[in-house]
């Protein structure tokens, strides 16, 4: 599988902070790929300077066999970008066509392509209805809808998503999830997208990278990153009910992984089978007469987020 | 993922995307028809600048009945009074309407492109963005010329100077115009740097009208603001157009040959220096992110 986009030590510095400071990923073929990472973590950044609208300080940056530093014009060809804030990003007094038809010739598209492409972007998004509304008079979730159009009117190989979702109602935000997926797999495209919505990134990436303080601290799927929190599913057992030395017990039966810190108050214990796991626990329990509330808690994207940037900042305090 | 990959190659025909590089015209052109659009939808603001002309003609026409410049210092070689003042003030008025394509709108177009977010989308896009700005501009210019056009028939009808001169008038305020445009995409594009280029427009704007010689002859200032008043291309533009709307009685500055080539310099100049500093503004907004941020 061909690599379509691979960034290699990329630093950035405004002032005396530093923003990225050798951020690494490679984007495949094919591939949905999200960024998360905290506030501040340099997310929008990469992703700007990516879309050539921020020059690095550092590092080497290829787009489909294209160096970023030499062929910018050339890589402007093959993406299309979408920003943060899309609510005003095109002309308020313009009709959605109207729009749509001065940024496609912005990319040299003949006025028949641009209908074309108008027609089939609207038909994925069932937009027909809007398209002669003046921009001004479209909800959130319309206007996004809009600008996610003009960026894959050209048909671009790669597109860049920052936070294509953000204040946007779930079943508009749900609609455009399913676009992406259906879109990027039928028209063989390459999607990096950044998200602060862990269920969001859970159901689209193939891959997820995660970035804290301008480095990827750790890149995989979401079932790897999951994996390194210590089990995929979870017993938690109230800790005040729970004596110290039933805790020991429950860590040497056989379905047990060990104990995790998950979440103050419980004792979460990983299983290497939910249901065998579960039997096991509850029956140590019965065993011992001891009730003691519990819940099954399978591991999330969230859990490894919270897992990665816990460690990220522990390393960092050290 | 993947367990054997390649490292990245130029993108073959079924993966290269539509987008093609397209020359300046065509930018300028999808530009102004997007701006005569969007400015359909705001025919009110049309009519308020027909109104506010109409206004400013007839306070000029009153002005011009009770104020004289001495012969002294009028370059008309007689006093300057009654219809001639009005001839006089009509020359100032011809190009003044375009004071707000030159200062007004490239940076108005700036701010708005920038608060709006589609000036990313422009910066993130491989066509000229010179001929984008250029285009705002111009697109402002032929709105302008629905008020120009008025403006420059009355002067037909008030002045006694010749159909040549009257078409040499047209000629001063087009090149006038071209200079003017390139100020202002020069003016603009500082407005990618500073938020403040608003407050320097308005100081450009008055010196533009009281200095550059729109209500007084430049004789009658004193001789420091003359030589101040040489470095505004307005300047240039009025003494032009009176001195062909005088029918060439009109004492110019300097040899009209002299004044054109200084006209046609300035727009030169002002070109090469916008091309210039948008390359710089560029390369600085994307190093440090400013707004573009």
């Amino acid at each position: 599988m061909q690599i379509y986009l691979s960034a290699r030590d990329v630093r950035k510095t405004y002032g005396s902070h530093h923003a990225l400071a050798g951020a690494s990923l490679e984007l495949y073929e094919g591939e949905i790929l999200a960024l998360l990472g905290p506030n501040g973590a340099g997310k929008t950044t990469l992703i700007k300077i990516l879309a050539t609208l921020l020059t690095k300080d550092a590092g080497r940056i290829d787009v489909m066999g294209y160096d970023l530093d030499r062929d910018e014009q050339e890589i402007r060809h093959l993406f299309g970008y979408v920003g943060q804030d899309t609510d005003r990003s095109a002309y308020a007094r313009l009709t959605v066509v109207e729009n749509l038809r001065f940024f496609g010739a912005l990319r040299g598209l003949s006025r028949r392509e641009i209908d074309e492409q108008i027609e089939k972007l609207a038909g994925y998004f069932d937009f027909g209805a809007n398209l002669d509304k003046l921009f001004m008079h479209l909800s959130g979730g319309q206007k996004q809808t809009v600008v996610i159009m003009r960026a894959l009117l050209y048909d671009p190989p790669l597109i860049y998503l920052d936070e294509p979702t953000k204040g946007l109602d779930p079943l508009i935000a749900k609609k455009i999830r399913a676009f992406l997926q259906t879109y990027v797999r039928d028209e063989r495209k390459s999607l990096l997208l950044t998200s602060h919505i862990l269920s969001e990134v859970d159901e689209l990436a193939h891959r997820v990278a995660l970035i804290h303080n301008g480095v990827i601290s750790a890149a995989g799927g979401s079932d790897e990153l999951k994996a390194a929190v210590g089990a995929p599913h979870l017993i938690e057992l109230r800790d005040a009910d729970l004596p110290a030395e039933i805790s020991q017990a429950i860590q040497q039966l056989d379905s047990v992984t060990g104990q995790i810190e998950r979440e103050p108050g419980w004792a979460s214990f990983g299983l290497t089978d939910p249901q065998l796991g579960t039997e096991a626990v509850l029956g140590l329990l019965r065993e011992h007469q001891l009730h003691v509330p519990f819940r099954l808690h399978t591991t999330t994207l969230e859990d490894a987020f919270v897992h990665h940037i816990g460690v990220l900042n522990e390393q960092f305090e050290k | 993922m993947a367990t054997t990959t390649s490292t990245a190659t130029r993108p073959n025909q079924q993966l290269r995307s539509r987008s093609r590089s397209i020359s300046a015209w065509t930018v300028l052109r999808a530009t102004i028809v997007k701006d005569l659009q969007i400015q359909k939808r705001y025919l009110p603001d049309l009519v308020g600048n027909i109104v506010e002309l109409g206004i400013r003609v007839l306070f000029f026409f009153m002005l011009s009945g009770i104020i004289s410049v001495n012969g002294d210092k009028s370059p008309l070689g007689r006093d300057l009074s009654g219809h001639d003042m009005f001839v006089f003030f009509q020359g100032a008025l011809l190009l003044f309407i375009f004071n707000s394509t030159a200062l007004n709108t490239p940076v108005n177009t700036i701010t708005r492109d920038l608060s709006n977010g589609t000036m990313e989308y422009l910066y993130s896009n491989p066509s000229s963005r010179y001929a984008y700005f250029l285009g705002t501009v111009v697109a402002k210019a032929l709105i302008t010329m629905s008020i120009f056009v008025p403006l420059y028939l009355l002067l037909i009808f008030s002045s006694s100077s010749s159909p040549t001169n009257m078409l040499l008038v047209m000629a001063v305020c087009l090149c006038a115009l071209v200079t003017l445009v390139a100020f202002g995409v020069m003016i603009g594009l500082l407005g990618l740097l500073w938020k403040q280029v608003g407050s320097v427009t308005q100081v450009l704007g008055i010196l533009f009208e009281l200095l550059a010689g729109a209500y007084f002859p430049i004789a009658a200032f004193p001789e420091v603001v003359q030589y101040l008043a040489y470095a505004l291309p307005y300047t240039w533009g009025y003494d032009l157009i009176r001195y062909y709307s005088f029918n060439g009685q009109w004492q110019p500055l300097l040899p009209v040959w002299i004044e054109w080539l200084i006209l046609i310099g300035f727009g030169v100049f002002y070109t090469l220096v916008s091309r210039i500093l948008l390359h710089k503004a560029e390369r600085v907004a994307k190093r440090k992110g400013l707004h573009l941020m």
